[in-house]
């Protein structure tokens, strides 16, 4: 019976089988990953200049929102507003110019924090600066505030257009850390990884784990017959 | 047999309809019009059904006496669109006239 077990046929027989179940093994864990994938939290790239994700009066990059940014530059303290309506007290927005000197620099708006109950807003440090932040994607328009006022519905650009005298880029910042350090009456506005959410549901690649390893045992199934078959024909 | 004949002819049709939708309709949907909602929902169910499909002819060829290569081709032409309603066809026919051989034999 070995003899028969080990003719040239039947190994080719063996090989096959167990290339097949080998298969349906690997890919089961391969989908099994992909399970797991769901429940992983986010890790962050290291922060992307600025310049390289976001563009001058054009739109964010794909993939740039969510993304950390850093950008070197100077803190406009003419054009710092407050931004209401955020679930309590209001945050704290300036526009930063990215580089070091001349007044055409373009900007990019930071929100330096959310402010303290009644407090007023601190000035932002004069000279150079260097932010690390969460680039989020530009909140619909709406309307630029009347001349005078420094209070803002929502966190756009385009809302700002007519009142800072250089272009801006698309999108904003959430300040997460700054050299110096930002001022202790200003609270960091929380702004955590977004996990990417991996293709399909959990459910799908749950259910292809089983169905790889249903098709791996049933190979090994299928095998068993075929030898067995093929011994009691000889 | 000829249960096992039914069998194998209703998953092949199942399988064949399913792989129709997914190949032409939600494959597309999913990665021209980027909505994957159709292709998340169809994709299990046919994985699923195609596994069936694997068994039941499994199980047809223990009748008929199918060699391997013819057993394995029939399993494979479940997955290529079109394939599975030829091969279902000429399966069909020539089990049938098999087993009308068969009741033909014990007649005489």
């Amino acid at each position: 019976m070995l003899r028969r077990l080990l003719a040239p046929q039947m190994l080719a027989l063996h090989v096959v089988a167990v290339v097949a179940v080998l298969a349906c093994a690997l890919l089961g864990l391969w989908q099994l990953d992909r399970t797991r994938a769901f429940n992983q939290t986010a890790v962050d790239p290291a922060p992307a200049p600025i310049t390289t994700v976001t563009q001058v009066e054009g739109s964010l990059r794909d993939g740039a929102a969510g993304r950390l940014v850093s950008l070197v530059g100077t803190y406009d303290a003419t054009q710092q507003f407050t931004v209401t309506d955020r679930g309590g007290d209001p945050w704290v927005l300036t526009v930063l110019q990215v580089g070091a000197t001349g007044p055409a620099r373009p900007g990019v708006l930071v929100v330096r924090g959310r402010l303290a109950a009644g407090a007023v807003a601190p000035a932002p440090p004069t000279g150079l600066v260097e932010v690390i932040g969460r680039l989020q994607a530009a909140e619909p328009s709406s309307g630029a505030p009347a001349t005078g006022s420094y209070e803002l519905a929502a966190v756009s650009p385009v809302d700002l257009l007519t009142r800072v005298p250089y272009p801006l880029y698309d999108g904003y910042v959430v300040l997460r850390s700054q050299v110096p350090p930002a001022p202790a009456s200003l609270a960091l506005v929380p702004s955590p990884a977004v996990p990417d959410t991996p293709p399909g549901y959990v459910w799908q690649h749950a259910g292809y784990v089983a169905l790889w390893w249903a098709f791996g045992l049933f190979a090994l199934f299928f095998w068993y017959r075929l030898v067995s078959d093929r011994l009691a024909d000889s | 047999m000829k249960s096992a004949l039914l069998r194998y002819r209703v998953l092949a049709y199942l399988v064949g309809v399913m792989l129709l939708v997914l190949v032409f309709v939600a494959v597309p949907l999913h990665y021209l019009r980027d909505s994957p909602g159709l292709s998340q929902i169809v994709s299990p169910i046919h994985g699923f059904l195609f596994f069936v499909y694997v068994l039941v002819t499994f199980d047809l060829s223990r009748y008929t006496k199918w060699s391997l290569p013819r057993t394995l081709l029939i399993m494979i032409s479940g997955t290529i669109p079109f394939m599975s309603f030829v091969m279902e066809h000429k399966v069909n026919a020539e089990v049938t006239a098999e087993l009308a051989a068969q009741t033909g034999e014990l007649a005489t």
